[in-house]
């Protein structure tokens, strides 16, 4: 019991001197930092680091405490800081703690006014005082710091104060467009006058005006960054260049303003354009309708611009916006919901354009309510009725029946166009087709001649009328309108046009009637039409032609007896040979559909071969190349098989003079789209009997046999034409020489190259492998005709030779065919007995080679 | 783009007005010294030229329609593209834009 009644007042004890040490400790603990705390030296450094940091509140605060330790010593640091942290009160619109120190400074601390002025008007200001604005403006503009001077000089402009006079009048003449007045008003304010940068801005903004944008650019670069100058100019914008990412709601709004639109439209535009990107297109209509202005409108404003913007918004958007869009229109039209006519203009509009307007009547809708806003206007109308027949006309099956019923649609609106502008001719025109397509001969009829009443004069009309006369080989009445239509219109080439096809396709007519009068009468004509093609000016209508097409159906249409010995046919005779080769193939067609042949016409061959040397021929043949693959296909092997002939006649005429143009002709023969493997050969084989050692026809002699010279010929080749001087011949047989051995290079057929492979030179004689042969001739088979050419041009072959041996394979694989399928039933033929020996056969006589100069083998 | 706005004439304008007004327009921005805005000036004439062919703009043919827009912020700025004659404002508008 002794010994727990002393262990209870042990720890009795110990607990209380525990307790004592712990509360000893916490007292130094708070000596020492109630030393710290009211150190000043400690609250000094804290509060101007406070004060570097921006955190002039909590800065203040410290001064505050230094004050009370030592006023004397702290006052002027004090009051100094309590002018900035309610310069920031004042910024951050907290009036009220800034006035509270404000007037701590005054009436506690006894602070002279005259030291508080700025921040007491600033004060002031903000709470709208204009006089302390003013005051202020003033205070500002007499500082010696240049930012505070520009800032008062930016209040006093804004102001319209006294002191930024010039500056007031620099902006009346601005908006008045005075140009030469604002630069004078503006030469009065010096480099160093706070309105410099107002001089500054007002000439950018005048560069603006003039659509100077490079000189307003310069000007707005160059303003101090933090005056209102240089915020404003930020909406200076060159729209012309302007990207939408940059346009946002405040550079709209000051768009707005400085254009003069409505500024409460920019944040409604800004909200509908947010909805317009979220597909939510009835909302953005909607906030535009919410915006206060006038909208939908038709006025040549901002607003009528986004009102026309919905109205045609469908063309713009993807097919499944497009027809969301379209739906909201319809439903907002044919619900009824939208009772303004505004609204059911601007929807009904839209709504044309869904399958579903037709059936709510969105056309008349969209005619009553046009009448209602803009006033009756029966062009529009049957622009309108016009509309819905084209749209009656766009069809998805075009099937005799839908085609017809089409049309009658298309009839019944048109008529009714007519009955709303019974003076609008586009209206009758189009009535006009949709009966030349129902095929109501008598409607048209009446109808063309009801048009020809009401519009005598219009020159469309009467060429309208005239063209369906020549279509229908009317050509007397045909040519009266077109009369007509000239005095009306005389200087519409048109017109003047159809007069020559007209009087082309009369003399025709005549000549095709084969009578002596008729003949008689198609002359007569024809002199008429040379005297309107005397004024064309176009080759197609040229004088010569015309001459050309005259003496073609004298030939033709007339007995030899009979034809006429005119002066103008001889001139045939005079034309070159490469104009009257390019002007026939214009007319061939006509010769051809006469006679039903497509030979040349005989007169041009015979000019032709009247081209006494192979450079009078080369003109022609490239025309003629040109001209002869531009034709179909049956057309052109008719041509092809010709000027083969003549060709072949041409080379005939080559002399040793003619070694320029025997190139030229190679050449044209070599480039040209057709494959003429004969001709070139022939041509080389020519030249070289000529002269043997030529180096360029011995190059091409090579090319052109796809033989590969040994390095030798090359060699002499190089030499022959180094001793020549001929350069051309040189530069191809290089070029050849390069290409050879960079071939030779890659196809590296040595032993050592190929020892691995077991293969070795004397191995190969150049053919492919019987089974590789097999393989790319199945390749080729399983290709369609396309894919075999591409095939083949990207093995290196040009176009022309890959297309012929594409079609040149088709038909041995189908002969192939044929013979293996034959062959199947085939009986096995008997053996045959041993040939006797034959008695020798006579000699052929040669035949005459085409070189020959007495031979002429160019007969029709 | 706006062709009535860039050749500042009212939307009910006759075909004679619009002439007089497109002439107008060439003189002052001829293409030597302004191509853009004469390029601007003719699509805006051929646009509005004849009545059939600003009736038929207004109906929503297609193929009277040109610079499409494809939202309302887009219609904005082809609007103010059109603007060839900046015009400066009034000077109670532009102070009200100083002042803003």
């Amino acid at each position: 019991m002794f010994g727990e009644i002393k262990l209870e007042s042990f720890c009795r004890l110990g607990r209380f001197f525990f307790v004592a040490k712990r509360k000893r400790r916490r007292e130094k603990k708070k000596n020492i930092r109630n030393q710290s705390e009211n150190n000043p030296q400690a609250i000094l450094k804290l509060a101007e680091k406070q004060l570097s940091e921006g955190n002039v509140v909590r800065a203040r605060e410290g001064f505050k405490r230094l004050l009370k330790q030592d006023p004397e010593v702290y006052f002027e640091r004090f009051v100094e800081v309590s002018k900035l942290a309610i310069g920031v009160a004042i910024s951050e619109g907290k009036l009220t703690q800034a006035e509270q120190w404000l007037d701590h400074l005054k009436d506690d601390l006894g602070v002279d006014f005259g030291q508080l002025k700025t921040e007491t008007l600033k004060l002031a200001a903000s709470r709208g005082d204009q006089s302390a604005q003013k005051e202020l403006a003033s205070v500002m503009f007499n500082s010696n710091d240049e930012v505070l001077r520009r800032k008062g000089a930016d209040e006093l402009v804004l102001m319209q104060a006294d002191e930024a006079a010039p500056i007031c009048r620099a902006i009346a003449y601005l908006c008045r467009a005075q140009w030469d007045e604002m630069r004078q008003e503006l030469q009065e304010i010096g480099r160093k006058s706070p309105f410099a940068h107002w001089r500054l801005f007002l000439r950018g903004c005048a560069a603006y005006y003039q659509n100077d944008h490079t000189l307003a650019q310069s000007c707005f670069l160059k303003l101090p960054d933090e005056t209102i100058p240089a915020q404003k100019s930020k909406a200076f914008m060159n729209w012309r260049e302007v990207k939408i990412e940059n346009v946002s709601e405040s550079v709209l709004k000051q768009a707005c303003c400085l254009m003069g639109e409505p500024v409460e439209f920019a944040s409604a535009l800004t909200q509908s354009h947010e909805f317009w990107e979220k597909k939510k297109y009835f909302k953005a209509y909607e906030s535009m309708k919410a915006a206060g202005v006038s909208f939908p409108t038709w006025e040549v404003d901002l607003v009528g611009q986004i009102t026309h913007f919905f109205q045609h918004a469908h063309l713009t958007l993807s097919y499944e916006d497009r027809n969301r869009w379209l739906e909201v229109a319809v439903k907002f039209v044919g619900s009824h919901r939208a009772k303004s006519p505004g609204d059911l203009y601007a929807l009904s509009n839209v709504s044309l354009h869904s399958d579903e307007g037709e059936y709510i009547g969105a056309w008349d809708i969209y005619r009553e309510n046009r009448e209602f806003l803009r006033g009756p206007n029966p062009v529009f109308n049957a622009l309108s009725w016009m509309e819905q027949a084209s749209l009656a006309l766009i069809l998805e099956c075009e099937c005799e029946d839908c085609l017809e019923l089409a049309h009658e649609e298309a009839q019944t609106h048109l008529e009714k166009a007519i009955a709303e502008a019974p003076e609008y001719e586009p209206a009758y025109r189009k009535l006009l087709e949709t009966y030349e397509a129902l095929d109501k001969t008598s409607e048209r009829n009446k109808l063309l001649d009801q048009m020809s009443r009401l519009f005598p004069e219009s020159p469309e009309v009467l060429f309208d009328a005239a063209k369906l006369c020549l279509e229908r080989k009317s050509y007397v009445k045909g040519l009266k309108y077109l009369e007509k239509a000239r005095e009306a219109a005389p200087l519409d080439q048109k017109v003047a046009t159809e007069i020559r096809r007209g009087l082309l396709g009369k003399a025709i007519k005549h000549y095709q009637a084969k009578s002596a009068s008729q003949i008689k009468s198609a002359r007569a004509t024809f002199e008429l039409l040379l005297k309107e093609v005397e004024h064309a000016t176009n080759l197609i209508d040229s004088y010569n032609l015309a001459v050309l097409k005259w003496a073609a159906l004298e030939e033709v249409m007339v007995e030899k007896k009979a034809s006429l010995k005119n002066e103008k046919l001889l001139l045939v005779k005079e034309m070159e040979p490469h104009v009257v080769a390019f002007l026939f193939t214009l007319f061939q067609e006509i010769y051809n559909e006469l006679l039903n042949k497509k030979r040349p016409y005989k007169p041009i061959s015979l000019r032709l071969k009247g081209a006494k040397t192979l450079e009078q021929a080369i003109p022609m043949v490239r025309i003629l190349l040109d001209e002869v693959f531009k034709k179909k296909m049956m057309v052109r092997m008719g041509w092809l098989h010709w000027l083969e002939k003549y060709i072949n006649q041409s080379l005939s005429k080559l002399t040793k003079k003619d070694r320029d143009v025997a190139i030229e002709m190679y050449r044209l023969l070599k480039n040209s789209s057709h494959c003429w493997d004969e001709y070139p050969d022939r041509l080389i084989q020519k030249w070289l009997k000529i002269d043997k050692k030529d180096p360029l026809f011995s190059l091409w002699k090579f090319q052109n046999s796809l033989e590969v010279p040994t390095m030798k010929e090359l060699d002499e080749i190089r030499k022959e034409a180094e001793k020549r001087g001929d350069q051309v011949a040189l530069t191809e047989v290089n070029a050849y020489s390069k290409r050879f051995e960079s071939i030779a290079e890659e196809d590296d057929f040595s032993d050592e190259a190929n020892s691995h492979d077991g293969f070795s030179a004397d191995e190969d004689d150049g053919e492919m492998d019987p089974h590789e042969v097999e393989l790319l001739r199945l390749m080729l088979e399983s290709m369609g005709r396309k894919e075999r050419i591409k095939y083949l041009m990207e093995q290196g072959m040009p176009k022309y030779q890959a297309e012929l041996m594409s079609d040149q394979f088709e038909l041995l694989n189908s002969a192939s065919k044929k013979v293996k399928a034959a062959s199947k039933d085939l009986v096995k033929p008997k053996r045959l007995p041993k040939p006797q020996p034959q008695p020798e056969p006579k000699t052929k006589p040669k035949p005459k080679s085409f070189l020959d100069p007495n031979q002429s083998e160019f007969q029709f | 783009m706006h062709p009535y706005r860039a050749l500042q004439v009212a939307l009910d304008a006759d075909s004679e007005t619009i002439r007089q007004h497109y002439l107008a327009a060439i003189r002052q921005h001829p293409p030597e010294k302004d191509p853009e805005g004469f390029r601007l000036i003719n699509e805006a004439y051929e646009l509005i030229k004849t009545e059939e062919v600003r009736l038929a703009r207004e109906m929503g043919a297609k193929r009277f329609q040109t610079s499409f827009a494809d939202s309302p912020m887009e219609a904005a700025v082809l609007f103010f593209k059109a603007s060839l004659e900046n015009n400066p404002p009034s000077e109670d508008d532009f102070y009200t834009f100083l002042r803003s």
